[in-house]
């Protein structure tokens, strides 16, 4: 390069011959034109091919190395121990919870795979043995937080369906999957005892702490207990028909008509429509009332979802009624009022109304914000938690099991 | 490295090469927060701490200060990139104009004659 050349350059680069405030000027013109050109294909960066995550009818690529992770845990003592215990030291309900959403996935990992049943029955049998002894030994309130015991609940003796309604979840999925003898009778047991619980309560609900009652929960045990229909030849079609009335007139908020999250057991509301609830609730209530739960669904993404520049999340309260940021929502970032919980779960949900666009941007989301480390042919998103995992891997490959209990009750 | 440092602290930001060196900082920053494995402390979005200890506050300063450099490289460093090429482009034409444009062109010698027309001063 010449001097006068050199010169030149360094003229350019060092804007030496601009006043201050036409440098300032042209910076910040240049600033606008990088945003503006920039922000709109930042996704393409992070968006993934949909096939990676989802798939008809094997396990996709992303979903076998993020339960690869998972399965580590659950035949690595020492990593479970120590997962298990910073989940526990946070919330106790994330390690209970952690179980059942894993569970499920292997339980639909299995239906997917045939082949590889025997080992994905394992790590669900495991996961169900220690959480029943868990249960046993401890009591009901070694998963639940520590308001649980600030106060007593209504109905005696004390239950709560948060924790039948999962591991009666767990029973029947594995149930689905293959017979097991030692679980035949646990299932209709656990049954029996929240529809106790539930037809005890005004609205049909019953509680999950004391005189709370959870959407999420009681839609939860629906699903467990349709299950058990299917499996032990027990009809309580009548029970659902009369608990979808119900709530249709008692617990839905009449601004959004979405379901509320929380409420007393005799209906009044505690919190509105959230969404760490809908998504699951939509899901759970798609073999109850499938009409029903996909209207659940669709208020949930008018109200809750945001898809912004190729990116997708989802807020945790609609705009009419903001609730405050707790352990169900997770951090919510201010302005884009996104929540993770309620974007972990909406993947659940678009996942399981054959959402593809919804849930395309979403992962993109996931893979920009969502720290993703691949490792030894495991994956696991480091802002997220055991839990935060499963939820994602259980969104990748739903399905075969609910359509096993669809095919199941219309076989009947 | 003093030379480097000189560059830091030197370039002016209202610049192309400010903005460029800047853009250059985070990636910098960032590639050695990422080589040293702070990845893992985003666990803190989540409410959880790498060390067990949620209240642990050196593991959330990590954590934030990789969010912060992470955000910052993926969103600020290309626009500051785009910003400086910008900055630069229209600069280097407006240096051309200057130097190779009318007004920087040595007078014609027939241009500096006073024409018949013009009064004589």
């Amino acid at each position: 390069m010449t001097q006068p050349e050199r010169s030149c350059l360094l003229d350019v680069l060092e804007a030496r011959k601009l006043s201050l405030w036409r440098r300032v000027l042209l910076a910040c013109a240049g600033v606008a034109v990088g945003a503006a050109i920039w922000l709109p294909v930042v996704h393409l960066f992070f968006t993934p091919g949909v096939d990676d995550y989802l798939s008809a009818d094997a396990v996709s690529p992303k979903a076998k190395e993020l339960s690869t992770y998972h399965l580590r845990l659950w035949t690595n003592p020492e990593l479970r121990k120590e997962e298990i215990g910073k989940m526990r030291s946070r919330n106790r309900e994330w390690d209970f919870m952690g179980r059942t959403f894993f569970a499920l996935a292997l339980a639909n990992m299995a239906l997917r795979e045939p082949s590889l049943k025997a080992q994905y029955l394992d790590p669900i049998d495991r996961i169900i043995e220690e959480t029943i002894r868990l249960e046993a030994d401890n009591g009901i309130y070694f998963f639940l937080l520590d308001y649980a015991k600030d106060r007593e609940f209504v109905h005696k003796p004390a239950r709560s369906i948060f924790v039948d309604g999962e591991i009666a979840l767990m029973l029947g999925a594995r149930r689905l999957v293959e017979e097991k003898p030692e679980y035949k009778a646990m299932l209709p047991e656990r049954v029996e005892t929240m529809l106790d619980c539930m037809r005890n309560g005004p609205v049909l609900c019953a509680e999950s702490y004391p005189d709370e009652c959870w959407m999420f929960c009681n839609t939860v045990a629906l699903a467990a207990i349709k299950i058990s229909d299917v499996l032990d030849g027990t009809d309580h079609s009548e029970f659902f028909r009369e608990w979808v009335a119900n709530a249709k007139q008692r617990l839905v908020d009449p601004e959004t008509g979405m379901l509320a999250s929380s409420f007393s057991l005799k209906g009044r509301f505690i919190d509105g429509p959230e969404g760490s609830t809908i998504w699951m609730a939509a899901h759970c209530l798609s073999i109850i009332d499938e009409r029903f739960a996909r209207d659940q669904y669709e208020r949930g993404k008018k109200e809750l979802a945001v898809e912004l520049a190729g990116f997708g999340w989802a807020r945790e309260w609609p705009r009419s009624c903001v609730g405050p940021e707790d352990v169900d929502s997770g951090p919510v970032i201010p302005v884009m009022e996104a929540s993770s919980g309620s974007s972990g779960l909406a993947l659940m949900g678009s996942s399981a109304f054959g959402d593809r666009d919804y849930f395309g941007k979403l992962c993109t989301s996931l893979n920009f914000a969502g720290f993703p480390v691949e490792r030894d042919g495991a994956l696991k998103y480091c802002a997220s938690n055991q839990v935060g995992d499963a939820v994602m891997l259980y969104a990748m490959v739903l399905g075969p099991l609910w359509q096993k209990v669809k095919q199941l009750d219309s076989d009947r | 490295m003093k030379k480097i440092l000189r560059i830091l602290f030197h370039a002016r930001l209202f610049t192309p090469k400010g903005l460029l060196v800047r853009a250059a900082v985070i990636a910098v920053v960032f590639l050695v927060l990422h080589v040293c494995g702070l990845r893992e402390y985003t666990s803190i979005i989540s409410g959880m701490s790498p060390t067990g200890d949620t209240a642990d506050s050196r593991a959330i300063t990590l954590g934030v200060m990789y969010g912060c450099f992470y955000f910052a490289f993926v969103l600020v460093a290309p626009i500051l990139v785009l910003a400086a090429v910008f900055f630069g482009a229209v600069e280097y034409v407006g240096h051309r104009e200057l130097t190779h444009g009318p007004e920087a062109r040595p007078p014609h010698p027939t241009e500096s004659q006073p024409r018949r027309s013009e009064p004589q001063q």
